[in-house]
């Protein structure tokens, strides 16, 4: 499991789903608002029984304004 | 016809079947009704650790009844609770007994999300998912955390009349926002405690009961289900930061009632987490929306406020033993009603109660039962 702390979001895409997702592992708290835009980040969340790398999507605040 | 409960704590000592026993007998004895009268069992419990249901009812008596085990999370007792109304609704039987219990771990409830994605990004958990309800409610009409932890205080203020809940003790407004954080705004006095404990209750065919006694309630309305996709755009991450599914159920209820939420006068619902209360006094339509944080705030949820809300100490302070919950609501509407919770009492006493017991988890169901004297 992700190590705490952690922020989970509900995230509505710009192409209409809305997913839930945890935030990368940069994100602190002061980073977190109700309504602002995000992008996807890609990051390991660890290894698997068999000690492949596992990878997840995650959550970062956008930057220069795209998500 | 009658309810009994043993009381909500940890008793580690105790086996299941001394649980079901106490909590049993107390609604047997209530009801007047022998365990020999009996003619259906039916079971509310969920963890394996519990033990069987045949077993956790095999010391009131081996009179060759069927028994029958559900097991829906939080709300297996209400569901139990159900089916043994609708088997006397449909004629088959006219008296059963209705038993919840259970025997938990120490430790946070994970939602059924074992293997999943979820459950490998830590979003299997309960904390999280009302602190989203707790967030989203906040950004959208201003409230602060001071209500939800205000939730909390009250719950605990009307425990200490409960001699079956597992948390007596009062709490201030600073204990519960000062206490340990568990997933932002909730804190660990936000939580319900993980219990063991048992609940029971007697119900009868409407023609059969004055054989047995003269103190009984009705059911007047009742309905059950599971979310439908449209029912909230953020259903689909199993948040339901409105709780859509527990208004569209209540609807059902209060339409087979033939009343609205103006005439309940007391009611039990879900608050596994502070937040749960808040946004679900409003899905049943108890009050506007984005009213009941400030409602809160002015005592009015209180037992002497305009809507009493878990006056027992709802799950926060009663305990959540999740087997047993659905039927300890259900015995303390009829305590209410029948103008017997003592220092808890309801003024009136009110003559309509609403119960609303949910589980946790996707697609998860949500149980509402209305009652009358």
């Amino acid at each position: 499991m992700v190590p705490a702390p952690y922020y989970v979001a509900i995230v509505d895409l710009d192409s209409g789903p809305t997913v839930e997702a945890i935030s990368g592992s940069q994100v602190d708290s002061e980073q977190i608002e109700a309504g602002a835009r995000v992008e996807l980040v890609l990051e390991s969340i660890g290894t698997d029984e068999e000690g492949e790398e596992v990878g997840a999507y995650r959550f970062a605040p956008a930057r220069n304004g795209w998500s | 016809m009658g309810v009994g409960l043993h009381p909500f704590g940890r008793w580690p000592e105790k086996t299941a079947q001394e649980l079901v026993r106490e909590a049993a007998t107390n609604a047997l004895d209530m009801a007047g009704v022998p365990f020999r009268d009996v003619e259906l069992v039916t079971c509310g419990r969920v963890q394996p650790s519990s033990g069987g249901a045949f077993e956790a009812v095999s010391e009131l008596g081996m009179t060759g009844v069927p028994i029958i085990s559900t097991d829906m999370a939080c709300a297996s007792s209400s569901t139990a609770f159900r089916q043994a109304c609708q088997a006397i609704e449909s004629g088959v039987y006219d008296i059963a007994l209705v038993v919840g219990f259970e025997r938990m771990e120490r430790g946070l409830v994970q939602a059924n999300t074992e293997g999943t994605y979820k459950d490998k990004l830590g979003m299997g958990l309960m904390p999280p998912r009302y602190a989203l309800k707790a967030n989203a409610y906040m950004d959208k009409y201003g409230a602060t955390s001071e209500a939800f932890a205000e939730v909390s205080v009250k719950s605990h203020k009307n425990a200490q009349h409960n001699p079956n809940a597992h948390h007596q003790k009062p709490l201030s407004l600073e204990e519960v926002m000062n206490s340990r954080m568990i997933s932002d705004p909730i804190t660990l006095y936000h939580c319900c405690p993980t219990s063991d404990g048992a609940s029971a209750a007697v119900v009868c065919a409407k023609d059969v009961a004055p054989r047995y006694s003269s103190k009984w309630i009705r059911v007047s309305g009742w309905s059950m289900g599971t979310p439908k996709y449209e029912d909230s755009e953020s259903l689909e991450t199993d948040a339901d930061l409105t709780d859509a599914v527990a208004k569209r159920i209540a609807g059902e209820a209060y339409e087979r009632a033939g009343i609205g939420p103006e005439d309940v006068g007391v009611t039990q619902l879900h608050d596994a987490f502070t937040s749960g209360e808040i946004v679900r006094i409003e899905a049943l339509g108890l009050c506007g929306e984005g009213e009941a944080a400030d409602k809160t705030m002015r005592g009015e949820t209180g037992i002497e406020g305009t809507i009493p809300v878990n006056t027992d100490g709802g799950l926060l302070s009663r305990g959540h033993p999740l087997g047993a919950t659905g039927v300890a609501q259900i015995a303390e509407i009829y305590s209410q009603l029948l103008g017997e919770a003592g220092a808890r009492q309801v003024e009136g006493p009110p003559k309509v109660g609403l119960c609303h017991n949910a589980a946790g988890g996707a697609n998860a169901g949500i149980v509402v039962h209305l009652f009358e004297r």
